[in-house]
């Protein structure tokens, strides 16, 4: 069982992730991604809402 | 509709349908069937999901709740792209390792057959209820434009979708969920630069902003922490976020969208790209609503939109009394609208003291016309006890059609059909997987079936609650908003749901009784919550997950666990 969890480990580890090189460089990109859009979103509030 | 739009609209909707049965064809056995032989490429399942999940509701609603409350719903979509992050390390290596065909199958392996079976049904209430509302939207957009009853148009749609989603399986609804959201994203864009270039000159989308803004329209983002606030940061981060994972993670009708993929990578790669696009696609819907509400600032508005409840009232109400009010509100309307060409220009001046003195007289001409519009209403309602009150739902399709050179009301109306027809599909498709997987074979008839056995009782649980769900719609006209609807009743069934799910996944000492009786209660507090209006909807879904989590694992302490009596 641990043998074969090590080969899956493995095999992911050495999958080709697209762009970032690693699904942790995705989420890190998505993360910074939303934070870009809540700051935009308060930037429109703040100039546009009254 | 013009002969061309009614071309157009009819071109485009059997092209699809046409185009999902071609690509579908040969369907030879269950996988086949229901996971599409796990095929599939990351942009199908990416494109899928968010079809899934953008119903017609979406373009009929989300521009009308822009008009009335303005931008804040965007808020509900910000735990999403935290909810993807976590279904791909969490939920998705598990799924694909197991070889399921629907998510409640895993929770037999962890827990036992009673906790799959109840979430299951869970969900078959709650996936059944929602379809047929997303049903019954595109039928509200036919009746109104073809000046027929509702249950007719229902009558028509609903078969149509059966008809296809019965033949194609979940390859059909794939294939044709990609074109859908292709035609869907550029009639987005055609319909915000219509609204654009149909403001004069001398207002341009920043000037729109302002005017929208004074009207308080522009409360994108809102940092305060008051649990009876519907749409807050908080909200939409913490709420959404539970929504959102117990609606991707748990839900069958997303769960078999990415199951169909070819590998874990393609499936990640498409949950990802909802997250990146999502957001943005969900503003984009609420910022042509607010152009329409800019449009209709300066242009004449109907004193309600569902025009269809106003021929009905103007033929039981005294003539002249209602005249004389129409009167009095479009006097009102006049002046709002002078106020707001009169705001917009003097921001042209960059004097402080006019641009304020401007702005305020704007404000208090928006209100008398608010408040004129809203007094003729309830006038209305006196008169005709069925006249909706919310006609936010008409708000959008009202302008496409009135507003629209001919043939593009046709695209239009044919992309809150194909939106209606994907989510319908999914809809249908998860709830004839979950009913065959996790009910029939597992409860009414275990023994091995043929391929072709398995094919005939699929599209005839396809068939069953495709009926279910166009009576469901037939009794949907009362829910208000529809896309609130839908997420209330989301959100009734998702954190239990999801609690159930997390505590498979994290809490090891948690068995099956003790989940069982946790999920029950659970669902208890929700309800109870709900009825008695103690927080807003979206805190549901945290009260219902963390109920579930805290209830079993207490209960852990006091019920003996199988697993510690057999050790």
């Amino acid at each position: 069982m641990e043998q074969k969890q090590l080969t899956e480990k493995k095999s992911n580890e050495t999958e080709k992730v697209p762009i970032f090189g690693s699904w942790k460089g995705w989420y890190i990109f998505t993360v910074c991604f939303l934070l870009a859009l809540i700051l935009f979103f308060f930037t429109l509030t703040t100039i546009f809402n009254d | 509709m013009t002969n061309l739009d009614w071309w157009v609209l009819f071109a485009t909707l059997s092209g699809i349908v046409l185009y999902g049965m071609y690509k579908s064809r040969g369907q030879k056995n269950l996988k086949g069937y229901l996971l599409a032989d796990k095929q599939l490429p990351w942009y199908h399942v990416a494109l899928s999901v968010m079809a899934t999940q953008a119903s017609a509701i979406t373009f009929l609603s989300a521009p009308g709740q822009a008009f009335r409350d303005g931008m804040s719903f965007v808020q509900f979509y910000l735990g999403l792209p935290l909810a993807m992050i976590f279904l791909c390390i969490v939920f998705l290596p598990i799924y694909h390792k197991l070889n399921v065909y629907t998510a409640y199958q895993f929770l037999e392996k962890r827990f036992d057959v009673k906790t799959r079976t109840l979430t299951a049904l869970l969900f078959l209430l709650q996936r059944g209820l929602s379809t047929g509302i997303t049903i019954y939207a595109p039928a509200l957009v036919l009746s109104h434009i073809l000046d027929m009853h509702i249950y007719y148009a229902i009558g028509i749609i609903g078969v149509a979708v059966i008809i296809y989603t019965v033949y194609g399986g979940t390859k059909a609804v794939s294939y044709t969920q990609m074109i859908q959201m292709a035609i869907i994203f550029s009639g987005l864009f055609v319909a915000a630069s219509m609204a654009v270039s149909l403001l004069p000159d001398h207002i341009g989308i920043v000037k729109s902003l302002k005017v929208a803004g004074a009207a308080g329209r522009m409360n994108v983002l809102s940092f305060d922490f008051d649990l009876n606030n519907k749409y807050t940061l908080w909200s939409g981060l913490l709420g959404g976020f539970f929504l959102q994972l117990s609606y991707f993670g748990t839900d069958q009708s997303q769960v078999g969208r990415y199951l169909t993929a070819k590998s874990v990578s393609e499936s990640r790669l498409g949950l990802l790209m909802n997250a990146l696009i999502k957001i943005p696609m969900q503003f984009f819907i609420l910022f042509i609503g607010i152009l329409v509400f800019v449009f209709y600032e300066i242009n004449p508005a109907p004193i309600n939109f569902n025009k269809a409840a106003l021929t009905r009232v103007e033929q039981v109400v005294d003539a002249n009394e209602f005249s004389q009010k129409l009167q009095e509100y479009h006097e009102a309307e006049n002046q709002k609208h002078n106020a707001a060409l009169a705001y917009a220009e003097a921001l042209d001046t960059r004097n402080e003291t006019v641009i304020a003195q401007t702005k305020k007289d704007y404000q208090l001409k928006h209100q008398a016309s608010q408040d004129e519009r809203t007094s003729i209403n309830e006038y209305m309602q006196q008169h005709d006890k069925q006249l909706d009150l919310n006609d936010s739902n008409y708000v959008f399709l009202n302008f496409v059609t009135n507003q629209l050179p001919m043939g593009l009301v046709g695209l239009l109306i044919a992309i809150i059909f194909l939106a209606s027809m994907g989510s319908a599909a999914s809809g249908f498709n998860s709830l004839a997987s979950t009913t065959v997987i996790d009910i029939y074979k597992r409860w009414l008839n275990k023994k091995e079936l043929t391929d072709k056995e398995d094919l005939r009782v699929s599209r005839l649980a396809t068939l069953f609650w495709g009926i279910f769900c166009v009576i469901v719609a037939i009794n949907a006209s009362k829910l208000g908003n529809l896309i609130e609807a839908v997420n209330i009743l989301g959100s009734l069934f998702y954190g239990t749901i999801l609690g159930i799910f997390l505590v498979a996944f994290f809490i090891k000492r948690v068995d099956g009784v003790q989940v069982f009786i946790a999920a029950i209660l659970a669902e208890g507090i929700v309800f109870a919550s709900y009825s008695q209006d103690l927080v807003e909807y979206l805190w549901l879904n945290v009260i219902g997950c963390g109920a579930v989590m805290l209830i079993s694992y207490l209960l852990s302490f006091v019920i003996k666990s199988r697993k510690v009596e057999a050790n």
